[in-house]
């Protein structure tokens, strides 16, 4: 059997790369990430005419220089994977940007076959393309397709399996001006006498990343041959200082400049004619002049923003509903199947109410990512990024950690698992870490009925006031924190913000089905594998070592007692009796002993070891605060939807008052977010390095936050 | 300084400032850094500055030295080398450039190496 032809799909962000990768494959697509990086790599598998075609997206990039991971990605597959073909795909409607990253494959010396994309978007703008003609002034085959609608699609294919099947491929050879040229003419020799990555790279190649003072492949040349690689860095600091001097330019900008030379060459003979001028403005523009305008702009962005967020968290609602009585049912059928004893235990407690409560996000995400996936194919988010940039640039983040934000709760109650996730949006990894690690400070769904009842017991006047604070005060110390991370553990320059602003489209239905379905599946399968571990984890710690023989006898007895006596309300004491056992069961747990020992520390921030407990708990998920507080506080099972007798219960309790409450309230909002989400920051942040430091760095600031409101309240006498 | 030819194609994303002009460039005949401009306009790039790796991205880009753009969202008055008073322009230092056909948006310090005439 022939193995399948290797296509990779390269070319300029938004070029159309990623619909055509999702026209060939529809859902037979799998998405993995490159080694090391985050960087999406997307993968699968189509048949043409009986030829079956493994397809790689690549990443979207401008250049195949060394200055971001996505550039890196791109060029190392290109080079260490050798695909037969690679199919770069150029937008019809800008083609000379597009054409740049066109020169450098060119320059690769790689299979190439061009797919002109969007040809009918170019013919609504007047532009005609002649692509036989380009195609023969570039030396490449040029196909025009509509990657929408097929259109054009066969033929590309048909012209990549010829291209596949060529042993030789014709090469253009780009000039670079006299001062290049000549260097180029001394060095390519010598690589080649000298065999410098000639395995890997074409020896001219090579030379022209050295003249570019091209990181990457100076550290392999220093590596395979230090001496030679010393002799030509030397003759590379003179063409540099020659063109410093004369022309006021490095090497790689006069490179880029003959390449866009060139392009400009090609398209002036004949290839593209416009019917009108060629700065004519689009309606992708005059949109802009709206959406972008400094005072209309901000409204149209807080009502998109606010509508997304509704959409994921309104329209999710029945389906996390329905996801939660599945597992109810499910809870229960084994409750009645198994015998009691810790194997029942562990699949009610730890293996469905744990991995059940994670699935419950699932329904949560998928919205996300669809409302976020509208945002980003239809081209608003970048207009988002630009926007945002200049407030968040001062807290040391980038634009597009906006999104990220408003997902964890920017606008109180959204979910830091899929704001964490969407910081994929963000390409400086600095600014992106510190966005996924402020971002568990927002006020999430979960942290909510925990706030409701806190607020609801010692500040019931101004309920509605105290939780607008409690959002201000989440986003305030979200970018402080990132600010002060910037200029910490994350210190360094924030990354340009240079970027393109993509022309508005419509995105297509499939697209969208695909990008969300990719990521709400990567989250299923993360609740299958690590998260389920965690949870059997934190059910042990509730759970073991069980009560002592003679304190569960002592129980058994007072119910037994209660049931033989003349009482009317029985079923009540037994109930009390049920919560006291919970309780005592909880307190010898490692949960309660942890939390017991935690008291030495916690009781500065005014908490008792039963706080302690439930915050423990909080660990699991925010909502079991409510939960664990009820148990610790005799009250037996509480629901976090009903929490008015807890609360009653807690402002009666003397280990109470207002200060502990508010030290309570901070704490929560700002200690160390749950465990899926701990699972997600160290998915996303490629260690669990950061995620131990997302747990330790919060919970330690939460508690300093605490001590700080107890002590300063008591000694006010507000207590 | 004013710039001499009125460009009627072009627009203002942000609106126009009391201090400029509509629909004409301001910006110093002599190159001046991008973020001085502020009015919209075709401009042509006369010099890049700042550190190599900067300058080969804005050149991978198509910002070169003789390049020629159009200014549609100017964030004027965040240069250097300006007064008080320049610190809190529109676009706070940010501004959009159309170049080879597509819609750059560049920050403060790049728009800062970047120097321009009017055209």
């Amino acid at each position: 059997m022939n193995s399948p032809l290797h296509i990779a799909l390269a070319g300029n962000p938004n070029s159309g790369k990623t619909t055509l990768f999702n026209y060939l494959t529809g859902a037979r697509q799998h998405v993995g990430n490159y080694p090391g990086v985050t960087v999406d790599k997307k993968e699968g598998n189509f048949t043409h005419q009986d030829t079956t075609i493994r397809v790689i997206d690549l990443p979207g990039t401008y250049s195949l220089t060394a200055y971001s991971v996505e550039e890196l990605v791109a060029r190392d597959y290109l080079v260490n994977e050798k695909p037969d073909v690679v199919v770069d795909v150029v937008d019809a409607s800008n083609l000379e940007r597009n054409l740049y990253l066109t020169c450098q494959f060119i320059e690769l010396g790689i299979p190439l076959v061009i797919a002109l994309n969007m040809v009918d978007v170019a013919k609504k703008r007047g532009i005609t393309i002649d692509t036989k003609k380009l195609g023969t002034l570039l030396g490449v085959p040029v196909v025009p397709i509509i990657a929408r609608s097929g259109q054009g699609v066969d033929q590309l294919f048909d012209t990549v399996i010829t291209t596949g099947k060529q042993i030789e491929h014709s090469t253009t050879l780009l000039r670079y001006g006299p001062d290049i040229d000549e260097a180029l003419r001394e060095i390519v020799p010598q690589i080649v006498t000298g065999n410098l990555l000639t395995d890997t790279y074409p020896a001219r190649w090579t030379g022209l990343k050295i003249l570019e003072d091209d990181e990457q492949i100076l550290d392999k040349a220093r590596a395979a041959d230090s001496e030679l690689t010393t002799k030509l860095i030397e003759r590379s600091k003179t063409l540099t200082h020659h063109l410093q001097s004369t022309v006021d330019a490095f090497p790689e900008a006069v490179i880029a400049d003959h390449r866009y030379g060139f392009i400009k060459s090609i398209l002036r003979q004949r290839v593209v004619s416009r019917v009108f001028d060629a700065d004519r403005l689009y309606t992708s523009d005059k949109i802009d002049k709206v959406v972008t305008n400094r005072v209309i702009g901000p409204l149209i962005m807080a009502a998109i923003l606010f509508g997304l967020y509704s959409f994921t968290f309104n329209f999710s609602t029945f389906l996390v509903d329905w996801l939660g009585s599945l597992f109810d049912i499910l809870s229960a059928s084994v409750d009645n199947t198994l015998p009691n004893g810790p194997i029942k235990s562990m699949i009610i407690s730890g293996v469905i109410d744990g991995v059940g409560g994670v699935l419950g996000f699932v329904p949560i995400i998928m919205f996300m990512f669809f409302g976020i996936a509208v945002l980003e194919d239809s081209g608003y988010l970048a207009r988002v990024a630009f926007m945002m940039d200049r407030i968040f640039h001062f807290f040391g983040l980038h634009g597009s950690s906006v999104m990220p934000f408003i997902v964890s709760g920017g606008i109180a109650g959204g979910c830091a698992v899929p704001g964490v996730m969407a910081t994929r949006t963000l390409r400086s990894p600095k600014e992106r870490m510190a966005t996924l690690l402020t971002v568990p400070f927002m006020n999430c769904g979960a942290k909510l009925p925990v706030l409701t009842l806190i607020i609801g017991a010692f500040f019931s006047s101004h309920q509605a006031r105290y939780m607008f604070l409690a959002t201000v005060a989440a986003w305030i110390v979200a970018l402080l924190a990132a600010k002060f991370l910037r200029m910490t553990v994350l210190k360094g320059e924030s990354t340009p913000f240079v970027m393109e602003l993509p022309p508005y489209r419509f995105p297509t239905m499939r697209g969208l089905a695909i990008h969300t379905w990719e990521r709400t599946w990567q989250y299923i399968k993360k609740a299958g594998t690590v998260i389920l571990g965690i949870s059997i984890l934190l059910w042990a710690m509730m759970t073991y070592p069980g009560l002592p023989d003679t304190d569960t006898a002592r129980f058994a007895a007072m119910r037994q007692e209660i049931s033989s006596s003349q009482q009317i309300d029985k079923d009540r004491q037994i109930q009390k009796v049920n919560g006291r056992e919970a309780e005592a069961r909880l307190r010898n747990s490692m949960a309660g002993r942890i939390g017991i020992a935690l008291e030495s520390v916690s009781r500065y921030a005014g908490f008792d070891w039963r706080t302690n407990i439930a915050l423990v708990g909080g660990f699991a998920a925010k909502e079991v605060i409510v939960s664990t507080l009820g148990t610790a506080y005799s009250l037996g099972e509480v629901s976090a939807d009903n929490t008015s007798s807890l609360k009653d219960r807690l402002a009666r309790d003397p280990h109470w008052n207002p200060v502990v409450g508010l030290a309570v309230l901070a704490f929560i909002m700002f200690y160390a977010p749950c465990f899926v989400t701990i699972v997600a920051i160290a998915n996303e942040a490629g260690s669990w390095k950061w995620a131990v430091f997302s747990m330790v760095f919060n919970t330690f600031f939460a508690l300093i936050l605490s001590i700080a409101i107890y002590q300063i309240g008591m000694f006010l006498g507000l207590g | 300084m004013t710039g001499n030819h009125p460009d009627i194609s072009c627009h203002c994303l942000h609106g126009t400032d009391r201090d400029c002009k509509l629909h004409q460039v301001e910006c110093p005949e002599d190159a001046h850094p991008l973020t001085e401009c502020c009015g919209c306009g075709r401009v042509r790039v006369e010099k890049l500055s700042g550190d190599r790796k900067a300058c080969a991205k804005m050149a991978n880009l198509g910002v070169l030295p003789g390049t020629e753009m159009e200014l549609l969202c100017p964030s004027k008055g965040q240069g250097r080398g300006r007064g008080r008073g320049h610190g809190r322009g529109r676009g706070g230092g940010r501004c959009m450039v159309k170049i080879h056909g597509g819609t750059l948006s560049l920050d403060q310090l790049t728009a800062e190496n970047i120097f321009v005439t009017p055209l």
